[in-house]
């Protein structure tokens, strides 16, 4: 497990590297939650942000000897989770013998479809862009700088998406009660 | 960390984090799965790298050694290098000489002792003139 492993994230890909292989289980339990976590946010079904979970995992692990860690993990991992459960999902439609209640679905219609004060149709009324980057930066605890690289898109449109997306936030009724002065 | 990144309530925060957590655990067994198929992979990758380095390393000897075999050769046997040039003139004219005489010597009566002399002439000027032929 993670809880004794001191090794920097660096330290761990340097001696995954070497070939030094026990490296890797403390990079998978530092990230799983992590990557979970986002899995389960894109597809919105268990087995599919595990299926994420696995080749996101195996996609990092391909890259090993000679994998570079230009950004923190975080920033790696992000796209290869969303691309990876964008995949999954695809996959998944095209798959005619499933059961309709096992399809997922999407993270617009589950937030409709739950009750009006889940904070999740709050966030659904948001444009998808900005509620990307309000979930990245609170939920998945990254820096603006990370989000930027991440999505490959300017630290500014970050900044602005992100203030848009606060904006709404207080002006929206359901939510208000949190932005009260005490 | 950006300093003007701008915050949420903590309260609003908990609220966001515990309804973005997945509701299910993962099982052990899966953790345990995804390490072992991590960790092959990269230890098949690292043996992939080795042969390849190995198998080009080897091939790079190989060619070093063919070339210095022809260098060594060619010090010993100053013509060497250029009779393995295939369009050196004079060797395919004395070969050609050489060729219809054998025909000739076999009983071919429609080549003339003539014709073979005039080819083991024109290496002789080859020779002495280069593949320009005479002045």
């Amino acid at each position: 497990m993670d809880a004794t492993e001191a090794r920097s994230d660096l330290e761990l890909i340097a001696a995954l590297n070497r070939g030094d292989t026990a490296a890797y289980a403390p990079l998978y339990y530092r990230y799983r939650a992590w990557v979970h976590r986002l899995a389960w946010r894109f597809t919105q079904h268990e087995a599919d942000a595990q299926d994420v979970l696995q080749e996101t995992f195996l996609y990092l692990a391909r890259k090993f000897p000679g994998f570079t860690l230009t950004a923190s993990m975080t920033t790696f991992l992000y796209p290869v989770v969303k691309n990876t459960a964008i995949a999954v999902r695809k996959r998944k439609r095209r798959e005619p013998t499933m059961a309709p209640e096992a399809l997922p679905e999407s993270a617009d219609q589950s937030a409709a479809d739950a009750g009006p004060e889940d904070l999740q149709v709050v966030l659904a009324g948001l444009n998808s862009e900005c509620r990307e980057v309000v979930l990245m930066r609170f939920v998945d605890g990254m820096a603006l700088e990370e989000i930027a690289t991440a999505l490959q898109i300017p630290l500014g449109t970050v900044k602005s998406r992100l203030h848009r997306a606060l904006a709404e936030l207080r002006a929206d009724a359901r939510v208000q009660e949190y932005f009260a002065p005490v | 960390m950006t300093h003007d990144s701008p915050q949420l309530p903590e309260a609003l925060l908990t609220r966001l984090r515990s309804q973005a957590n997945p509701p299910a655990q993962l099982p052990p067994a899966l953790d345990d799965a995804i390490v072992q198929a991590g960790m092959a992979t990269i230890a098949r990758n690292r043996r992939w790298r080795l042969w390849v380095r190995v198998s080009v390393g080897l091939s790079a000897a190989a060619c070093l050694a063919v070339v210095c075999s022809v260098w060594f050769i060619s010090q010993r046997d100053p013509g060497f290098a250029s009779d393995l040039a295939p369009s050196n003139p004079q060797r395919v004219t004395i070969a050609a000489a050489y060729h219809l005489a054998r025909q000739r010597a076999a009983g071919d009566t429609s080549i003339t002792q003539a014709q073979i002399d005039q080819l083991a002439m024109a290496s002789v000027r080859l020779d002495h003139y280069g593949a320009g032929g005479a002045p």
